[in-house]
């Protein structure tokens, strides 16, 4: 009987304790809102980075694939030149501060992008012009507020709400799910001022690279594009290599 | 016989009233006649203007048909040449024209983003033979076929401030969704209309580079004999019949959304004007016949008095009112016509502004008017029917009462 006792206290000691190990493991202690932007903001930003990058536009009829090479310095300063295909070759664009500049070689020509077109597809695909200048600096730009935890693919993501701090940022209103362990934000819904939904970005196989955790596949749809998606995927991604000024320079666009 | 004598001496008789009514009989119809000339120029100049535009017939997929608003450029003709000799070989076609039409962003400067345009590619055999926009070109010339040209509408040369010689860059796009710049020269600028003045015109091959389609286009226009509804629409139908053509769409202009919204539009403006005109030449028309013979009821109990019958009496009202009508209304009708005419041949320019208004309308700033022997006809039947219905309503209610009461009436 006293063996029974003892088994029993045992067991339930031991089931106590693995339970409160599940039930740590379910609901560990909620973030703070600005810790999950903080996080993000570290894993999204940069000092310098290149990386290919292959572009998969499908507008819901056919697919087409590009790959450009991207340079990035800071958060306001990138550029892209685009490999393939062989009509697309040689376009580059460059990012400074809030100018976003396109070299065209069949017309040989440099052109700043404004107005209208900022917001239309880049190269048909479902990210804007616009949504390349958006900045990344969440906790800066967002006031945020965590509203619940999902799970996506078996994994622990706080749901955070957040606002824009200024109604001049491209989207007033994201709904972020952030990976709880890798604070990356899995998928968003972006929503314009009037409260529709525009955009939705998933991020997937999230790989350290460099120290910080990387999504290396973007899927964006477009709410006003039904039927299409664009999935970029990154590859040669590296973190803190040196970058000639030059690269971020007009002088480069028709180099 | 002796109706018309006693009607022609009773008109003498009062010859400064019988000349008044008549006067105003040919003012009203005359102008009339003229306005109405106007408003069909106008019409027909739009019409002519849409059919040319479109095609008489339009020949698209089926996808770019139901997505159109779209401009969806996936959804071309990948192959034109064999259906455009297919088409051209059917009885009722004499010319089949490959087109490419597609938004596209302009720039003149160093900034891009804010101007756009529509851009028209086709043969020289559309542009020039069918369309004859080398004879609209108001600065510079036509396309003279070598490589990276183009011609600005007028409104789109204003809105990005381009001038002929000038190099600007004309972003479109492929069919896959990707860029396509271009940088040419403008050669020229031609204005014609509200639809010609917004869009710009370059070469079949170029546009086909843009869109990235070469060797098909986004509709084929079809003419046949006559744009006119009564030849166009059954010349759709026959081709929509043709089993080479069962996958695409083929309307007539008559029959494209943006035609059958805006033609029971202009239709009505066009009827409700007419309408109004006619209205008040009628009810002048009406008002001065019914005060002449109004004032005249004691001469009618007169006559009854003197044993003229109450048909004889009516009658003979009504042969004057016929005769005035003839004199005033055929005068009025040949005035008018001749005016009518004038128009037809000189036209009357409505100002630049009218165009600009008008956006996208094929309108002219120079309207035509269109008087025909049908117009004129219809003008002078009119005038008559209404003096005689102005003169025997009053003539009747004179004859119904008794002489003496006619007699005593003052008027």
């Amino acid at each position: 009987m006293k063996n029974l006792l003892f088994l029993l206290a045992v067991t339930s000691t031991g089931a106590a304790t693995l339970l409160g190990n599940t039930m740590a493991q379910e609901a560990p202690a909620q973030p703070t809102a600005e810790e999950l932007l903080k996080g993000m903001d570290n894993n999204l930003q940069f000092e310098t980075r290149s990386a290919v990058v292959t572009m998969t536009v499908n507008d819901g009829k056919r697919e087409r694939v590009m790959t450009m090479q991207t340079y990035g310095r800071g958060q306001n300063e990138s550029a892209m030149e685009y490999l393939t295909p062989e009509r697309e070759k040689g376009t580059k664009m460059l990012k400074i501060d809030d100018a976003l500049w396109l070299y065209l070689p069949r017309a040989e020509r440099v052109q700043k992008i404004s107005g209208h077109m900022m917001r239309q597809g880049m190269m048909g695909s479902d990210v804007s012009y616009e949504d390349m200048m958006a900045g990344s600096e969440f906790e800066e730009m967002y006031t945020a507020t965590v509203v619940g935890s999902e799970q996506l693919d078996g994994r622990l993501h706080w749901k955070v709400e957040a606002v824009a701090k200024d109604s001049s940022v491209t989207y007033p209103k994201r709904m972020m799910w952030i990976d709880d362990e890798y604070r990356i934000p899995s998928k968003q819904e972006l929503y314009a001022l009037s409260g529709m939904l525009m955009k939705t970005w998933t991020m997937g196989d999230v790989q350290e690279v460099g120290g910080q955790m990387t999504p290396m596949r973007t899927e964006i749809t477009d709410a006003l594009r039904p039927g299409s998606s664009t999935v970029i995927v990154t590859s040669e991604l590296k973190f803190g290599i040196e970058l000639e000024d030059e690269v971020f320079s007009k002088r480069w666009l028709e180099r | 016989m002796i109706h018309l004598k006693l009607a022609l001496r009773n008109a003498q008789r009062n010859l400064r009233r019988t000349l008044l009514t008549a006067a105003t009989l040919f003012i009203g119809i005359s102008l009339t006649t003229f306005s109405l000339s106007f408003l069909n120029g106008y019409m027909w100049d739009f019409m002519e203007g849409m059919a040319l535009n479109h095609g008489h017939v339009r020949v698209v997929t089926q996808e770019f048909a139901d997505r159109e608003q779209l401009q969806p450029l996936y959804a071309n003709i990948e192959d034109s040449a064999p259906l455009v000799e297919l088409i051209s070989a059917q009885p009722g076609v004499s010319a089949v024209e490959p087109v490419i039409k597609s938004g596209v962003i302009l720039a003149v400067g160093e900034e891009i983003g804010d101007d756009f345009g529509m851009l028209v590619g086709a043969e020289p055999s559309l542009f020039v033979d069918l369309m004859a926009l080398d004879q609209s070109v108001v600065a510079g010339t036509w396309l003279t076929g070598a490589k990276d040209e183009v011609v600005l509408g007028r409104k789109i040369a204003l809105d990005i401030g381009a001038e002929v010689g000038q190099e600007i860059l004309v972003m479109g796009s492929s069919q896959y969704g990707s860029m396509s710049p271009m940088s040419p020269t403008v050669v020229g600028i031609v204005s014609k209309d509200g639809l010609i003045d917004t869009q710009l015109y370059m070469p079949l091959e170029e546009a086909r580079w843009m869109v990235d389609v070469p060797d098909g286009a986004l509709s084929l226009l079809v003419y046949g004999e006559d744009y006119h509804v009564e030849v166009a629409d059954p010349l759709a139908a026959q081709l929509s019949a043709l089993p080479e053509l069962q996958d695409y769409s083929l309307k007539s202009w008559s029959q494209d959304p943006m035609v059958a919204q805006s033609l029971p539009i202009m239709d009505g403006i066009n009827a409700g004007l007419s309408g109004l005109m006619m209205f008040v030449m009628v009810l002048a028309i009406f008002n001065t016949m019914t005060m002449s013979v109004l004032e005249r009821t004691g001469e009618i109990g007169v006559m009854r008095a003197m044993g003229q019958t109450r048909l004889g009496a009516v009658g003979l009202f009504l042969v004057e009112a016929i005769s005035i009508g003839i004199i005033g209304g055929g005068a009025g009708v040949l005035v008018g016509g001749l005016g009518g005419y004038w128009m037809e041949v000189k036209g009357f320019d409505m100002g630049q502004e009218l165009v600009d208004q008008a956006g996208t309308f094929p309108l002219a700033s120079v309207i035509y008017g269109d008087i025909t022997p049908e117009l004129m006809i219809q003008c002078f039947i009119l005038a008559v029917v209404t003096a005689c219905v102005g003169a025997i309503l009053p003539a009747i209610r004179a004859a119904s009462i008794s002489p003496s009461a006619a007699m005593r009436s003052r008027r």
